[in-house]
């Protein structure tokens, strides 16, 4: 899900493969409002699939029919000067696995584009979201954290969600605070973890850091 | 294996750069004129030593202290110095390798050439035996290039730490003779400066013309006393391993499950312990010092550190960071007494594999006690200083396996009812001692360099290089020179209960004062670290910007400056000299003879007060 900053057709693009295609591509929704402009969410017509290895590809798309097929995602310049659009999201995100020196940095890029929205961060990882353990991320909670190492603003955790009580006890949690959108940061497993997540929900924005 | 000493290497950006770098020179070693300064004849710490050391080194006891003086120095009775033949001087590392040292060896090489470019310096490949065997590299400007400002000890190298045998001393004698040294210079810690003044006394004795002088480099910190502030090295180490401890402080509050154990090398006195403590903010620090002082038992420390885990578990935290010096071990008396044992056997010859049979009673229960690892590492030939080995002794898994059974005994007695204690360990004190050193590891090294050249010009034997006042900018700094004797103290011990012996003088390592200023700051934060988890980190060791300027808090916090304050005090009396002359007013005379009996009587009784406090530690 290629993500833009225009209302228009994007006039330059970053992709080389994606730019071949400018023309199928067309406004979505806006996500709000950045430093740079605001923030559009793209979509394309054609999904993309997995021709060279059908097999393979076969089987995810069986076990991620709403997700599987979707198109890769290039971040855009834009040339326009269309004036920014309120746009009021609710977002949280989520540390995951072990800790890794950069991390906090993720959740201040995250907190400073989303300017206007409501950013959460769940507690000791995929836990909190079982559990709806959250704290609302403001400028003074996570300025002691800038370019600070460990996982501890909101700390970490290895729980998977996996079971359809765990899912369900996700699902409560997405629907308590009325979440857009949750980042999922972390490894390979915390990855795959999100995988399962967005294709269960079908919901909002999942990004995967 | 000579060629590889001193040989070019290949350098990273960093390492270019920091090559490059030029440490500033204090006023009073500026320009090519030497002014010397002498005090009073120098004492000991304790008066009731005085007597022993004297009779030990009555060439080398009771000389006076130097000051070295900057150009506009007005001293009425300054020795100004402005000839300087050729001079051929022999340096040699001493003591385990301490970031900084190479600069030393630089410092006193720009002095010479700067002072008569026909000078000399000679390094002596691989320490004190390359000094026996007479191995020597001339020192030249493109052989430093590639170590200026590094860290290490690969210019020259070093082995065994010792200058002390009769067989040593004599070899010594012989390669100073033979080489026509005028100097030679000696770089180390307590033992080797100790070594150093033996030899300045030997050579005086023999009426050898050159001239030894001390230099005090070491990371441990310990060669510390009115006339030596700190070390070259213990800056560099402290704030390397700040930067490690706290990286692990920020692993362990982000994983909240881990209690970290980390040993740190330092020898016997917990200076790099508590130093680091007060940088990076561990939970807490179990200071050689403190056990002795209150003579713990490995069981009581144990139950402290347990008490301290319970006290965070009963709020939620199961993560930690201990700190404890390498001299711990040595600080417990029961272990301290069961290493003198296994020491005096090994030393007599007995078999490894026999020595536990052949323990006594109490001792060999102790060491059944402990668990097989520890027993393997206490029966470890002692170091050439006498102490165990203390870097392989692994006392963080020690008292990580103490307090885990503690532990477990608690949760079976139901008096413990948080998580599984979880322990990693950690020995951290190569990866600190090898590095580059610290900005100002290389400023202190450079000008301890020049100031051995001063005191060579001076004609001084058996004298240290000092500086004074180092918590100041450079420019501030005091440079200076103190007899070797006048450190050194006699420690007296007991054999056996009501056998006297007397000790032989040496610079025993200074521990950690309980009474400092250093030690009361950590007391006053101790509750504070152990259950906040206010966590700092230092960053890594910087040569630029905002952080190349931090000084040790232990050198910061202490109110310093012996050396100036001695000048300042004879300063006050050569007035009181010049003013009540004969012919002065009868009142005048009165007032002086008044507060002078009052000045004496009151310094009288803190003498003897000073003297009883140490006899009772």
């Amino acid at each position: 899900m290629p993500v833009c900053v225009s209302s228009s057709a994007p006039s330059k693009v970053l992709d080389p493969e994606v730019a071949v295609n400018k023309e199928e591509y067309q406004v979505f929704e806006e996500l709000g409002r950045g430093r740079f402009g605001t923030v559009f969410h793209c979509f394309q017509h054609r999904g993309l699939r997995l021709h060279q290895n059908g097999g393979l590809g076969e089987e995810i798309a069986k076990l991620f029919p709403n997700l599987f097929g979707q198109p890769s995602a290039a971040l855009v310049l834009s040339d326009s000067h269309v004036p920014p659009v309120n746009q009021k999201l609710k977002i949280s995100v989520v540390l995951s696995g072990g800790q890794a020196p950069g991390g906090h940095n993720v959740i201040s890029g995250i907190f400073d584009l989303a300017e206007g929205s409501t950013l959460y961060g769940f507690r000791g990882g995929p836990a909190g979201i079982k559990k709806c353990k959250y704290v609302e991320l403001t400028s003074d909670y996570i300025y002691p954290y800038r370019n600070q190492g460990g996982f501890d603003m909101i700390r970490s955790g290895r729980d998977k969600i996996e079971t359809p009580e765990q899912f369900k006890q996700a699902e409560e949690t997405v629907q308590k605070l009325d979440l857009e959108g949750l980042v999922v940061i972390g490894g390979d497993d915390s990855n795959t973890n999100a995988c399962l997540l967005a294709e269960h929900f079908n919901f909002g924005i999942i990004l995967f850091l | 294996m000579d060629s590889d000493y001193g040989i070019p290497r290949e350098l990273s950006d960093l390492q270019k750069i920091r090559s490059l770098y030029q440490p500033e020179l204090p006023p009073c070693l500026q320009g090519t004129t030497v002014r010397v300064e002498f005090g009073d004849a120098t004492t000991t710490a304790d008066p009731t030593d005085a007597l022993t050391i004297s009779r030990a080194f009555p060439n080398t006891y009771g000389h006076p202290l130097a000051h070295f003086l900057r150009a506009t120095a007005k001293v009425p009775d300054a020795q100004i110095i402005t000839e300087f033949p050729p001079i051929r001087v022999g340096i040699v590392f001493c003591g385990r390798q301490s970031p900084g040292g190479h600069n030393v060896i630089w410092g006193l090489h720009n002095a010479l050439k700067i002072h008569n470019p026909n000078s000399v310096l000679l390094g002596f490949l691989g320490g004190s035996e390359g000094l026996f065997a007479q191995k020597t590299l001339e020192i030249t400007e493109d052989i430093l290039s590639t170590y200026k400002n590094q860290g290490g000890y690969d210019l020259l190298g070093r082995t065994k730490d010792q200058i002390r045998t009769t067989e040593q001393v004599n070899a010594a004698l012989a390669a100073c003779n033979n080489l026509k040294l005028d100097g030679l210079v000696i770089i180390g810690g307590v033992t080797s400066n100790t070594d150093a003044a033996q030899l300045a006394e030997t050579f005086a004795v023999a009426k050898c013309p050159t001239k030894v002088v001390g230099v005090p480099v070491t990371l441990n910190g310990d060669l510390k006393n009115q006339f030596v502030e700190t070390n070259v090295g213990f800056d560099t180490i402290c704030k390397v391993n700040s930067q490690l401890i706290s990286n692990v402080c920020t692993d362990a509050l982000s994983a909240e499950k881990y209690y970290y154990f980390i040993r740190l090398m330092g020898r016997k006195a917990s200076h790099v312990a508590l130093e680091c403590t007060l940088q990076s903010h561990p939970n807490m620090v179990i200071l050689g010092e403190e056990v002795a002082a209150s003579k713990l038992t490995l069981s009581e420390i144990a139950k402290q550190i347990t008490d301290a885990v319970q006290a965070r578990a009963e709020q939620d935290k199961y993560h930690g960071v201990i700190l404890l010096p390498e001299g711990l071990i040595e600080s417990i008396p029961e272990v301290y007494a069961l290493l003198k044992e296994i020491h005096g056997l090994l030393r007599q010859g007995v078999a490894v594999d026999k020595i536990s049979s052949q323990l006594t009673p109490w001792a060999s229960a102790l060491f059944e006690f402990l668990p097989p690892f520890i027993r393997r590492q206490l029966l470890l030939y002692p170091e050439s200083d006498d102490s165990a080995q203390l870097s392989q002794i692994e006392t963080e898994k020690l008292l990580a396996y103490l307090v885990e059974v503690e532990i477990n005994k608690r949760l079976k007695e139901g008096t413990y009812k948080g998580k599984k204690f979880n322990a990693i360990c950690h020995f951290f004190g190569y990866q600190a001692r090898g590095s580059l050193p610290s900005k100002f590891d290389c400023d202190y090294a450079y000008v301890l360099g020049h100031i051995c050249y001063h005191i060579l010009a001076a004609g001084l034997n058996g004298y240290m290089a000092t500086v004074t006042n180092l918590k100041n900018p450079v420019n501030k700094w005091r440079c200076g020179a103190a007899p070797i004797a006048s450190m050194m103290t006699v420690k007296r011990w007991s054999p056996n209960p009501g056998a006297t012996s007397i000790g032989k003088p040496a610079i025993h390592p200074a521990t950690v004062d309980l009474r400092g200023k250093a030690y009361e700051l950590l007391r006053q934060k101790a509750q504070s670290f152990l259950m906040d988890d206010i966590y700092r980190n230092p960053g890594p060791l910087q040569f630029d910007g905002p952080g190349a300027g931090a000084k040790v808090i232990t050198l910061s916090v202490e109110d310093q400056d012996y050396m100036g304050r001695i000048k300042k005090l004879q300063e006050y009396l050569e007035q009181v000299r010049t003013i009540v002359k004969p012919g002065c007013p009868q009142e005048v005379l009165k007032a002086a003879l008044s507060v002078m009996a009052s000045v004496t009587e009151v310094l009288a009784a803190m003498s003897t007060s000073s003297t009883n406090t140490l006899s009772a530690m």
